[in-house]
């Protein structure tokens, strides 16, 4: 699935050359001067193993593809291809397939190979893990070669294997939340409006131009003359889900925030609603709210940018102005509260009447055990500082839930409407 | 550290520590202290490059070479050569050993470069003492001719082996 490349390396001096260099050459020169042939016999040692060592100078041509069986996978998947090199000559060589964050090594196959006075080409099995979901590249081909007995040592990469798409496990949901207000478009979610629809809204007295088959036969007979149902009309709603992947390098945290986000997201999308999305931590990215289909696609394609963003520490930064959100929607942040901005952020959205709900991720099992007393204190300074985050958060009315590492979408959605009931989570018109 | 980069830096380092304990005593009394002072260097230098640097291994075959040089005054010349080859063997165990780390459980590989190694000291130390066998015919004359032959088996082994290292190019089938 790569093409092969052929990259020339540069050779660089082995850390024996110059004192071998410095050796000889001060030997032979002392001899010389001071004419005791002695010195020369310390000097022949070291000048045949720069005879050997400089016999094959210059730079080398190395010939490298990495093949793998798949190129979309889901978090935990194995991945299986080849390495295969191909150079001129016998060398001594060190291949090293280096993963990014997003890809792990399945033990007992290695990553890293040694050849001795081989001769190309070779072809070496790879089995990589996909620890966490993103777009990742699957590895890069390094190589260090030299010659047998050889005092120059040629070292670079030699190719780059295909982008793999690793797609976030998908958590079943059986419940929804309730986006903020429905739209006027067909969906499951009962509007606050009425209108045709099966959920039961009110009874009043009959008016000409009713159905009859909304005639509510009980009500009729208690009150002696004729009344009708009135029903809420199943539409769908807006909702954005925000992800905030700024951990400590924790792709555990990752992880959960992706299991969480892609199964809310496609359950709310196949219920009918337009989901968007705001990746915060890396890059800023934002989708906005769209249904059907192609949303599903656009939605798992800004989730996988989203999260090789994430494995990117390098990309980290901040977004100081607010986010555009539409109005009806509903906001579902998924947060370990590790950066006091995305306090402010939500706080801000609600300010300017946005419905918001908050899962904080809870990544302390996932953290090595303390070991230390100053560890301990360590950590209990830093949850007391998200339990501050957290009530600044419901202080100004925003329901926010605890999520640990079962059952995490089930337990948003199950904890939010337990913790909004209608009134922050549901705003409706 | 795994066991054979282990034993390969400690080989390295007995080397260094023999050439030096040699030299110390065998070579003359008087400078005796200021050598072993070097030596003490030298085997500090061959530590530190075994552990921390290895292109600091220079510095051991620097630190070693009084000790080395101080057999020329105590009539033990003909150590001089086989000494050289104690610190070239040392060089490239050191060499190996780095090479050793992370090179996987092989135990093929590391004694292929052992023998690959001792062969080149074995060629190394015949050649030196011929070298030296030469130069004791005449002091400044045998000088000339063994700096004439080291230069020369230098340049037909240089120029052999690149002959021999002139292969095919990628792409070409295999065994060609």
């Amino acid at each position: 699935m790569t093409e092969s490349t052929g990259k020339v390396l540069s050779p660089r001096r082995d850390g024996r050359l110059l004192p071998y260099v410095a050796v000889a050459v001060g030997a032979l020169v002392v001899a010389l001067l001071t004419g005791k042939p002695a010195l020369v016999a310390l000097a022949v040692p070291f000048l045949l193993a720069l005879g050997v060592g400089l016999a094959r100078t210059g730079p080398l041509r190395v010939s490298a593809r990495l093949d793998v069986d798949t190129t979309q996978l889901l978090e935990g998947d194995r991945v299986h291809g080849a390495v295969t090199l191909d150079w001129p000559g016998r060398l001594d060589l060190e291949v090293l397939v280096r993963t990014p964050g997003g890809m792990v090594a399945v033990q007992p196959d290695p990553l890293r190979w040694t050849l001795s006075a081989a001769t190309g080409p070779v072809r070496l099995p790879v089995v990589l893990g996909a620890a966490h979901w993103g777009r990742h590249v699957v590895g890069e081909v390094w190589v260090r070669a030299r010659a047998p007995r050889g005092l120059l040592v040629w070292q670079g990469r030699v190719a780059v294997g295909p982008t793999l798409r690793v797609l976030p496990q998908v958590e079943r949901l059986n419940r929804l939340l309730d986006p903020a207000e429905s739209r006027a478009v067909a969906g499951v979610h009962p509007s606050p409006r009425i209108g045709d629809g099966y959920e039961f809204a009110e009874l009043r007295p009959y008016t000409p131009g009713d159905r009859l088959r909304d005639l509510n036969w009980g009500a009729t007979a208690r009150h002696g003359r004729p009344y009708v149902n009135r029903h809420h009309p199943e539409l769908s709603g807006e909702v954005v889900i925000v992800l905030d992947t700024y951990t400590d390098g924790t792709t555990e945290v990752l992880a959960r925030v992706a299991r969480a986000a892609w199964a809310i997201a496609s359950v709310h999308l196949q219920a009918g609603d337009r989901v968007g999305v705001i990746g915060l931590g890396g890059r800023w990215r934002q989708l906005n709210p769209a249904g059907g289909q192609r949303a599903r696609y656009q939605l798992l394609s800004t989730l996988l940018a989203i999260g090789g963003d994430a494995v990117d520490t390098t990309s980290h930064s901040w977004v100081p102005h607010r986010l555009p959100v539409p109005e009806s929607a509903l906001v579902i942040a998924l947060t370990p509260l590790y950066r006091r901005n995305v306090v402010q952020v939500c706080q801000d959205w609600r300010a300017r009447g946005r419905a918001v709900a908050v899962a904080v991720l809870d990544a302390r099992d996932v953290l090595p055990r303390p070991t230390s007393e100053l560890d301990v204190t360590a950590r209990r300074l830093w949850q007391l500082e998200i339990e501050r985050r957290r009530a600044a958060l419901t202080d100004v009315g925003i329901p926010v839930v605890s999520v640990g590492r079962d059952g995490l979408a089930r337990s948003v959605v199950t904890g939010l409407r337990h913790a909004g009931r209608a009134h922050t989570v549901r705003t409706g018109r | 550290m795994n066991g054979p980069r282990v034993a390969l830096a400690a080989g390295s380092l007995a080397c260094v520590v023999a050439a030096n304990t040699i030299g110390v005593v065998l070579g003359p009394a008087q400078p005796r202290p200021l050598i072993a002072v070097c030596a003490l260097f030298a085997a500090g230098a061959a530590l530190f490059a075994l552990l921390s640097r290895e292109d600091r291994v220079g510095l051991a075959l620097a630190a070693s070479l009084p000790a080395v040089l101080a057999l020329m005054a105590a009539d033990e010349a003909w150590l001089v050569g086989p000494l050289g080859v104690l610190l070239l063997g040392a060089a490239e165990l050191c060499a190996w050993s780095w090479e050793q780390r992370g090179a996987g459980p092989d135990p093929r590989l590391p004694v292929r470069r052992l023998a690959r190694s001792a062969v080149l000291c074995g060629i190394g130390l015949v050649v030196s003492l011929l070298c030296y066998a030469l130069g004791r015919l005449h002091p400044w004359s045998g000088t000339l001719a063994v700096f004439v032959a080291a230069v020369g088996v230098a340049v037909v082994v240089w120029v052999v082996t690149r002959a021999a290292g002139r292969d095919r190019q990628p792409g070409d089938p295999p065994g060609t």
